[in-house]
């Protein structure tokens, strides 16, 4: 493998791992796989463009505001799609087809406003390379790395140190019992999708600079998917990790099958992690009634 | 009337599919979102049999679905052991693998340009007796043992299995039955239109069907049919209603799932005993469920 | 009892008048059966807008045949269970006497089993030799198509990239649109036969899903190939160029129809090594005025122009035969008509116009397209 491989793998699973993180912090917390993630970062990457970016504002305020839009549609969507199925205690199924449908509504509310069209975020940077030993990365993978990075570290922090982390683990650990202990678990798992819409926003955003801004990007969603059940689903540090491992895995199997044959291979791969370590790497934390 | 004909079939295309997933998500509570690619192996394994090898499209019918239960079958052994929440992820990878693999083989498939030329030879009455036998075999199955074992499997593995029900086989049997039905669905599909396309047989139509039969009511099959029928003939109906087809659906769902959260029906089935409580004076109505 | 009678008859004879003059007025409808919604809704709508505009035209200039010319909108969604059942819409309920079909390969090939059932004539824009055939080879007759076809448009890119001086090709496709496969036999032949470099190495087919694609492109560059044909759709086409600048890239790269503008603006930055064909020559005095009036919104000019000349070929022909679906495609089988895109001559043979039909290839100055060469040559 060579190292061009392997960076391209890697300013590939940077974004997987945006999508991952966002797809995981739900999962912890309610227990159930958010097919509308993918529609959300769409959505934000389109807002995004619309008001930030199509004005020339640069790359900051463009990802601030693709990343707040998420934030925001992630608790309009815990609010319609998910708030009263909780109340009701629903069976957690429930979840999932409300998430599709939000999904679907999404991209229905962006394809209604953009069509199919596509639309590029201007170049927020010169086409400037940066090479390394033989390979060449481009400066906009780099900062993209670079921004995930610290993204992830910062949240990391939120988790483990602060009374809101303690409170997130709590509640995605037993959420009566730390209803019980005082938390407001309501507030909590708002919290949770607005930092969940977050990483889908930035992940969007990102998307849209990397590839074409189109309204089925959100597609890009299933990678996430992968990646967290190869990491382990519900697992933060999990998800990261087999988001790289996927990205750099896709990398691989496309120099050396082509395309096609690398969709199947990664689907394969995710088949073999869930037969022999269905935990995933990081060992879930996720508890099994049976 | 032709029109009216074209969708009638279009419906019992549907809905021989959406009694597949009514077994697989109803009674036993496993969301597949690849179902559309069970559809889709039908579709091409039934349609290159007649063209390529010559068969007479029953025989091509019979081994398309023997085919894709194959396959079920291997897609199958991780699933069933599998937490409910990994059994959507694996038929969504497994359902674009497919999409992949028959672009990969387009020598035979067609490749992007799909499968072309495949015999009209199915028309709506063949649709149509297809439709209610498939619903007649579910809903028999919904009232025979096994399909109790897979209500109680859905409800709580762990008690079925306590009580002596082997919840791997019955999520398997579940699972295949429901390969064969989508299967044959697309067999019907092929030899209708006589044109398989690619593309259309993406997760987001298995997430169709799923829809449809939560619309109509998760835990009945009248709900389940009745939810089918209505999602495929609105949309034809509304031409001009095709921008918004999509957000229409969402609505009228996410309605359903705030507020009803059993569908339109909830667990009513129509039968005779149960129409005549509908119909009778609402005194000796008895509250259901 | 006479009076009743009398009455009878009067009216009667009052309905049959009114019948008649009804029948005098009845409008001619045109079904425009597009993609407006879905994957390929840009072309859709573009080729809508130009039916719709010929439309216009022709009821200002009086109708066809005195008659007014009215249009029906149908949508597709890209899909071709929708598709089907527009058209059998189109052709029952609303009794339409003329159909504009989308430019997409994959629907036509759907719907081109019905058409032998309505007998409705329909003008399509997939470029595909295939669509027009059942898999005995026989040609559908009421289904034609209004634009060159892809053998003729993917062996003028070979021959205009040969005599520019390219010699070592690689080509970098999408395996799932029927567009680019349609397109890469022609040209690779073509460049071979003509003595151009193309190793099977060369040929990478890739997943508009695919989101790497500078691992895919890479070995293209490092072959060191002075030319990379690009039959692609618009979006991925912006992102391949935006990967070959990354990658270093400095040698051509030849596109289809979707190379044309707005992609210059898309990508937003230098695109002087990026050749592309066309149906119209944007320079000339008609079209370039046409395309400032009326292609402000329009996604896909070349689309426009081609809906637009569709449509005024139907009223032509209509104009000289009236509205009998039989007397519409005999004459359509072997009609030539000089439109925007220049003379459509159809064969009857194929139901796709004649070798002949007029492309153009251009390049980008800087972003600013360049008309280089047109095809044939005169």
């Amino acid at each position: 493998m060579s190292l061009q491989i392997l960076l391209n793998g890697i300013s590939t699973g940077a974004v997987y791992s945006l999508i991952a993180i966002g797809f995981a912090l739900v999962f912890n917390i309610l227990k159930f796989s958010n097919f509308s993630h993918g529609a959300t970062m769409t959505a934000s990457a389109f807002i995004a463009y619309f008001l930030v970016a199509s004005k020339g504002w640069g790359l900051a305020p463009t990802l601030l505001c693709s990343a707040l839009s998420g934030a925001i549609i992630g608790l309009i969507g815990e609010f319609i799609g998910f708030r009263r199925i909780l109340l009701n205690h629903s069976a957690p199924t429930y979840f999932f087809v409300s998430s599709i449908t939000l999904g679907t509504l999404y991209e229905g509310l962006v394809t209604l406003k953009t069509g199919t069209n596509f639309y590029v975020y201007p170049n927020f940077f010169d086409v400037a390379t940066v090479k390394i030993f033989d390979a060449v990365v481009s400066k906009e993978n780099i900062i993209i790395l670079a921004i995930s990075a610290v993204a992830l570290i910062i949240l990391a922090f939120i988790i483990q140190k602060t009374s809101i982390g303690r409170q997130i683990r709590a509640v995605s650990f037993d959420r009566d019992t730390a209803k019980l202990m005082g938390i407001n678990s309501t507030l909590i798992i708002q919290v949770v999708f607005a930092i969940s819409g977050f990483f889908g926003g930035l992940a969007g955003c990102f998307l849209g600079i990397k590839f074409t801004l189109t309204s089925t990007l959100g597609s890009l969603v299933v990678k996430g998917f992968i990646a967290s059940v190869i990491g382990g689903l519900g697992s933060l540090t999990g998800a990261v990790i087999g988001a790289m491992l996927l990205g750099i895995m896709e990398a691989l199997f496309l120099s050396l099958w082509g395309s096609g044959w690398a969709t199947i291979a990664s689907f394969a791969l995710m088949l073999v992690f869930l037969l022999v370590r269905p935990q995933g790497i990081a060992g879930s934390n996720v508890q099994e009634k049976a | 009337m032709k029109l009216f004909l074209y969708v009638l079939t279009q419906v019992c295309i549907t809905l021989v599919s959406v009694c597949g997933i009514y077994i697989l998500t109803g009674l036993t509570g496993m969301f597949s979102l690849g179902s559309a690619a069970f559809m889709a192996i039908g579709a091409y394994v039934s349609g290159l049999l007649v063209l390529k090898a010559g068969l007479n499209m029953y025989a091509a019918f019979a081994a398309a679905i023997i085919f894709s239960v194959g396959i079920g079958y291997v897609i199958g052994f991780p699933i069933v052991r599998l937490r409910r929440d990994y059994i959507s992820l694996v038929t969504l990878g497994f359902g674009e693998s497919i999409a992949q693999l028959i672009l990969l083989l387009s020598q035979f498939t067609g490749g992007a340009f799909g499968l072309i030329g495949v015999p009209r030879r199915v028309n709506v009455w063949f649709t149509l007796i297809s439709a209610v036998i498939v619903i007649a075999i579910t809903a028999f199955f919904k009232t025979s043992k096994f399909g109790r074992q897979c209500i109680a499997v859905k409800s709580d593995e762990l008690a079925a299995q306590a009580m002596g029900i082997n919840a791997s086989r019955v999520k398997m049997t579940a699972f295949l039955m429901s390969c064969a039905l989508t299967s044959f669905a697309g067999c019907l599909y092929a030899f209708y239109v006589g044109y398989v396309g690619p593309t259309d047989f993406g997760w987001k139509k298995s997430a169709d069907w799923v829809i449809m039969v939560f619309f109509g009511g998760v835990n009945s099959l009248t709900g389940s049919i009745f939810g089918g029928a209505f999602l495929t003939f609105l949309p034809q109906y509304m031409q001009a209603l095709n921008k918004y087809r999509y957000i229409v659906y969402a609505v009228l769902v996410l309605i359903i799932l705030n507020f009803k959260p059993n569908g339109v029906f909830g667990e009513w089935e129509l039968s005779p005993r149960n129409l005549k409580r509908l119909f009778s004076p609402k005194k000796n109505r008895r509250e259901d469920v | 009892m006479k009076k009743y009678l009398a009455m009878f008859l009067a009216a009667v004879c009052l309905f049959a008048c009114f019948g008649v003059t009804a029948f005098a007025d009845d409008p001619i409808v045109i079904g425009i059966l597009q993609d407006t919604t879905g994957g390929t809704a840009t072309l859709g709508k573009s080729v809508q807008k130009g039916v719709e505009d010929a439309i216009a035209d022709i009821n200002a200039a009086g109708g066809i045949g005195g008659k007014e010319v009215q249009f029906i909108e149908y949508d597709t969604a890209a899909n071709v269970d929708t598709a089907i059942a527009a058209y059998i819409k189109a052709v029952t309920v609303d009794e339409v006497d003329f159909i504009i079909a989308p430019p997409i390969a994959n629907i036509v090939n759907g719907l081109k089993a019905m058409t032998a059932s309505f007998d409705v004539p329909m003008i399509t824009l997939a470029v595909d030799p295939a669509c027009y055939k059942d898999e005995n080879g026989n040609i559908y007759s009421s289904l034609f198509c209004a634009q060159p076809s892809t053998t003729v448009q993917g062996t003028i890119m070979a021959e205009f990239a040969l005599q520019n001086g390219f010699k070592n090709f690689g080509v970098f496709y999408t395996k799932d649109n029927s567009y680019s496969v349609a397109l890469l036999n022609p040209f690779i032949d073509t460049v071979r036969e003509k003595g151009g470099a193309l190793e099977e190495a060369n040929i990478i087919g890739y997943n508009s899903t695919e989101t790497d694609i500078s691992t895919l492109i890479k070995p293209l560059i490092d072959a060191g190939v002075d030319a990379i044909y690009c039959p692609n759709y618009t979006a991925p086409l912006v992102l391949i160029k935006k990967t070959c600048d990354q990658l270093g890239y400095t040698g051509a790269i030849i596109t289809g129809l979707d190379g044309a503008p707005a992609f210059n603006t898309q990508v937003g930055a230098d695109c002087s090594n990026v050749y592309y064909i066309n149906n119209i020559d944007v320079y000339e005095e008609a079209t370039e005025k046409m395309i400032e009036e009326r292609c402000a919104e329009v996604g896909a000019p070349n689309k426009y122009f081609l809906g637009y000349d569709s449509m005024q070929m139907a009223a032509k022909i209509m104009e000289e035969v009236g509205t009998d679906a039989a007397a519409i495609t005999e004459k359509l089988s072997s009609y030539s008509y000089e439109g925007m895109t220049g003379v459509i001559s159809i064969d009857p043979e194929t139901h796709m116009p004649v070798d002949g039909t007029p492309m153009f290839m251009y390049k980008y100055d800087n972003t600013t397209p360049v008309m280089l060469q047109k095809y044939p040559a005169e």
